[in-house]
This record gives C-alpha cells, sequence and structure tokens, in this order.
C-alpha cells in the first residue's frame, strides 16, 4: 500500500442509468509519471474527481497517498494538488489567485508562484476570464505546483493548448516537478504526449481499465507479426491479441510471451513474414479501437 | 482568504445598497416629516403612515438586497465551473458554505441596521427625545423601542429571503437559484391570497414578523413575540442546514 500513490479497488460510479465507471482498479506507483489514457467519455474525468472526492463512489475501495478522499478529504487534499476543470475565480486575477490560494496550503511557496509566472510568462495582473486558454491552463498548473503536493493529478493538461506551450508545461512537470521523486498523473489522449513523458500507463475505455503497465513493458510486450501457414491457432492463445486473415496472410497481434509462442508455430511449419514493434499509438489503438476486447491488465504489470 | 473572497465578490453591492438604501430614506423621510410634520403625540393613522414608511416601505430594498447578496458563494461558484477549483482546497465543504451564508447574512444585518439606524435619527430629529410613546403615553410604545422591533422584523425578513436564495443556489448549483427563491416567495404570496380567497378562515403565517397589534388605536406589542422570533430564526437556520446536507452529498 505504502509503495502506490494511488489505489483503487472494484471502483464503481453511476450517474443514473450510465455506469461511468465499471470496477475500475488503478494502481499508481509513488514516484512515478503515470499516463491515465482514454478517449473522450473513456472515464477518465470522472475517475480523477472519485480520487479528488468530488465525486462518491458507488462502490469499491479508492485510496490516495494512504487516505480515503471522502473520509479524510481534508488532509488529503492538502497533500495532493488536482487540476480538473481547468477554471479558477474568473473575476480574480493571478495575483489575487495566488493570494486566495496561499491561505490553503501550509507548504505554500510563493517563491515558487513567482517563478513559474515568469517561466510560463502568464500575465499575473489580469482576470482570469480575460487569459488566454494556455494562459489560463498555465495558471492552474501555477497554483499546482506551488502549493508543495506530494502528488499532482492533473485532467488533459495540454488540451486545447499551442506545441509551444505543450512543451513548457510538460518541462516544467517533469523537470522540477516528477524529478524531485513526487507522483504525477495526467490524463491525456494525446498519445505523443503521454509517451514523452511517462514511466507507467493506464489505458481506460468504457469505465474499464484496459491496460496497466510500464511504458517499457508495454513497448517491448506488443508485437505484429505477419506469417503464412496452416492451422494456426486463431484466439486461443493468451498471448495472442488479435488475429487477422487477408490474401494467405495472418496477422496477429500478440503480448507477452510472442518469441516462445513463435518458435512453436515455426515448428509448425508457418512461416513468420516479419515481426514489427509496437508503439504506444499502436498499442492504444489495437486495446481501445477494439472495444470488446479485454487485456488482463496483470498480464504486463 | 475565502472571506476575503466573498467580500471581494459582494462588495460593490454591500456599498451600493447602503448608499442607495440609506440615502433613499432619509430623502423620504424628510420629505414626509417636513411636509406633514409630527405631532408630538400622533393619532393612530398618523401611526399608520409612519408604520407604512418606516417598515412596509424599507422591506421592498432590503429584500431585494438579500435576494442579490443570496446569489454569491459556492452556489454561483459551481454555476461558473469553479466548483471542482474550490472544493479541491483542504478545507471541508461545510466550511466553505458556512462561511458565505454567514458573512453574506452579516451584509445584509448591517445594512439592515445602518437603515434602522438612519430612520431612527430621523424620527429623533422631527419627534425630539427617545421617551414621546407613539400612542397615550402609558400604554404606547417608546420610539427608540418601535423602531428596535421593526428592525428586528426587517432583519428576521431579510435573513430569510437571503437563506431562502442561498440554499436555492446550492440546489441548482447555480446563481440562476435566484430565480426559484424568487418563485418560492412569490408562490407563497400568491397561495396566501388564493387561501384568503377560497377559506376566509385560513390565513397563511406573515413572511413578516407581525410585532405590533392595534388595541384601543393604541399600538401595542403583539403576545409571544420571543416564541415568534425563535420559531423565525429556526427557520431561518434550516436553509443553510439543508445546503450543508446537500452540498456535501453532492457530485462536483
Amino acid at each position: 500500500m505504502s509503495d502506490l500513490a494511488i489505489e483503487t479497488q472494484s471502483m464503481h460510479k453511476h450517474y443514473g442509468t450510465l455506469h461511468a465507471v465499471k470496477g475500475l482498479d488503478l494502481h499508481v506507483p509513488a514516484g512515478s509519471i503515470y499516463g491515465f489514457m482514454g478517449r473522450n467519455g473513456a472515464g477518465k474525468t470522472t475517475t480523477i474527481r472519485l480520487l479528488a472526492g468530488l465525486v462518491r463512489a458507488t462502490s469499491g475501495q479508492v485510496r490516495v497517498l494512504g487516505l480515503d478522499p471522502q473520509v479524510d478529504r481534508v488532509a488529503m487534499l492538502g497533500r495532493a494538488g488536482f487540476v480538473i476543470d481547468k477554471m479558477l475565480l474568473p473575476s480574480m486575477t493571478g495575483e489575487d489567485m495566488v493570494r486566495f490560494n496561499r491561505g490553503f496550503f501550509p507548504r505554500w511557496s510563493d517563491a515558487l508562484a513567482a517563478k513559474y509566472a515568469e517561466v510560463l510568462e502568464i500575465p499575473m495582473k489580469q482576470k482570469f476570464r480575460s487569459l488566454s486558454t494556455g494562459s489560463q491552463t498555465k495558471l492552474c498548473l501555477l497554483l499546482a505546483l506551488a502549493q508543495g503536493a506530494e502528488l499532482l493529478i492533473l485532467d488533459e493538461p495540454t488540451a486545447g493548448l499551442d506545441p509551444v506551450v505543450t512543451d513548457q508545461l510538460l518541462r516544467v512537470l517533469v523537470d522540477d516537478f516528477a524529478n524531485e521523486g513526487r507522483t504525477l498523473l495526467l490524463s491525456s489522449h494525446h498519445l505523443s504526449e503521454v509517451e514523452r513523458v511517462a514511466d507507467w500507463i493506464g489505458i481506460i475505455d468504457g469505465g474499464r481499465l484496459l491496460l496497466e503497465a510500464p511504458l517499457d513493458d508495454v513497448r517491448s510486450g506488443f508485437r505484429r507479426v505477419r506469417l503464412i501457414g496452416e492451422n494456426l491457432p486463431f484466439g486461443s492463445r493468451s498471448e495472442i491479441f488479435r488475429t487477422n486473415t487477408r490474401e494467405g496472410t495472418t496477422e496477429y497481434v500478440l503480448r507477452g510471451n510472442a518469441e516462445g509462442f513463435l518458435g512453436e508455430l515455426r515448428s509448425q511449419g508457418a512461416t513468420v513474414l516479419d515481426v514489427a514493434s509496437m508503439n504506444l499509438s499502436e498499442v492504444f489503438l489495437e486495446v481501445v479501437g477494439k472495444g470488446e476486447t479485454h487485456v488482463p491488465v496483470e498480464i504486463l504489470a | 482568504m475565502y472571506l476575503w473572497k466573498y467580500w471581494r465578490e459582494s462588495r460593490i453591492l454591500f456599498g451600493v445598497s447602503l448608499l442607495v438604501i440609506g440615502g433613499l430614506f432619509v430623502a423620504v423621510l424628510r420629505e414626509r416629516f417636513e411636509t406633514n410634520g409630527i405631532p408630538a403625540e400622533p393619532s393612530v393613522n398618523q401611526i399608520a403612515a409612519l408604520w407604512m414608511v418606516f417598515l412596509n416601505l424599507q422591506i421592498f430594498p432590503l429584500c431585494f438586497v438579500a435576494w442579490m447578496f443570496g446569489s454569491f458563494g459556492i452556489g454561483r461558484d459551481m454555476g461558473e465551473h469553479s466548483g471542482s477549483f474550490i472544493f479541491s482546497r483542504p478545507r471541508k465543504r461545510a466550511q466553505f458554505m458556512w462561511q458565505d451564508w454567514s458573512f453574506g447574512l452579516l451584509q445584509v444585518l448591517m445594512i439592515d441596521i445602518c437603515l434602522n439606524l438612519v430612520i431612527w435619527l430621523q424620527f429623533h430629529r422631527a419627534l425630539g427625545a427617545g421617551s414621546i410613546a407613539l400612542g397615550h403615553q402609558d400604554i404606547g410604545v417608546p420610539v427608540s423601542q418601535f423602531c428596535g422591533m421593526t428592525c428586528i422584523a426587517a432583519i428576521l425578513l431579510t435573513a430569510l429571503v437571503f437563506s431562502l436564495t442561498y440554499f436555492s443556489t446550492i440546489v441548482l448549483k447555480s446563481a440562476r437559484g435566484v430565480f426559484l427563491s424568487a418563485g418560492v416567495l412569490l408562490g407563497y404570496i400568491v397561495l396566501g391570497m388564493v387561501i384568503r380567497h377560497y377559506w376566509p378562515g385560513l390565513e397563511l403565517p406573515s413572511l413578516l414578523l407581525q410585532i405590533f397589534s392595534f388595541s384601543h388605536h393604541t399600538p401595542t406589542i403583539g403576545g409571544h413575540l420571543g416564541l415568534q422570533i425563535a420559531i423565525r430564526t429556526m427557520i431561518v437556520l434550516l436553509f443553510p442546514i439543508a445546503a450543508q446536507f446537500m452540498l456535501e452529498r453532492a457530485d462536483i
């Protein structure tokens, strides 16, 4: 438990007839940068709201820094920073927001706030409502960073930002926050950004966690193989994630022990045409694009 | 810090309300006193006229101000999508809510009290010493007591309007709760009229505390006033308690 900054067990959330989160088992190691990925409406924001204690789980257990967000909400929020809606108080300027926020957090750092205001080029004298989307997001992030949190949870932090601002934000998050051994969870559907910074990933779709693993294991664990042969297995083996046959060629997406499986096929007379590794984007599309397929999370973890 | 936020958002309304309502009443009362003149021992008709000016006239602007103040706070913040920011600060939700409600009510009460102070000063200036009674000297109500009691009546009504409106903004999670609150108040008044029309023997409790009753053409303080005030205070408190109950169970 102590090695996990966030842990959920069989977490469900219903909104009336909508089953937004379906038995989510999330494990975010302490000190990791965890990319929480999913399509729009996959359940990312609901999950983050559950972690923040803004929303009550219908059933299941939630622990953030070892604390229950419903029972120990104040203690948990004192140690964890959240950026969810990227909406602060519209009539306040950046300076007002710093003044407002300072009183809530004993470990608040004015020096850090001033530093990020300068580094991220945030117009601190401008009212929040009149800031650009990028500056609004940066101000949200500034407040979260300056509060001295052990854990930072960001919902789509780069949504709507141009590449320069996105680069600035990711640099700050990785260099200044995560490199100090603190935990960062960021949700996104921008795979390249997640791939750039994360060391763990979780893929959610339809409220279910389909995959959770260290990023390196994901990169090395999935293979796309094309081969020719007769009486090939179709989906009966745990290594086979997907099979597709076209014009006499069979294409497998394999996970886990691909080499062992290919060795067996070769011994049965199959001819392997090519074996390609898969990047995060391809894995994501395989996992999420075939919504009915469930990848047991323990396979790669 | 949170009180500072509330003050920052509501201070313009507070200042304008104080100036406009205070100024308006000074002008109205001066005109009334100087045009009509108040004798040392006013008649019941004059008392009734004073009553209209002194209490009934003040409740409209005060209720309007209380209604406006009720729109500030957590309900409005949630409507502006700032709820997730506010409620991810390490404080209990109830704490935010009670700070909003108390500070808003305090501002409304200050406006009530200042307004009644202005009115009392005008009476004092027109009638002289506070020992002058409205009605017969032996059973009448001294002016200062008259002013004090009408101030309490105004406070209870504005507190009710403020609390109902604040609660409505929490229910709707938006400043649009002011319309719900106005609808409820208006509905109550219309319901009272309907009941009076069809069942003349029945009457809904008045929104305004009935402090005085007139016996033998002389105003006297009504019976069970302490109990009436206590009940109305409890009704006012029910709204923030209900708001807290809802807020603590709400999904943000």
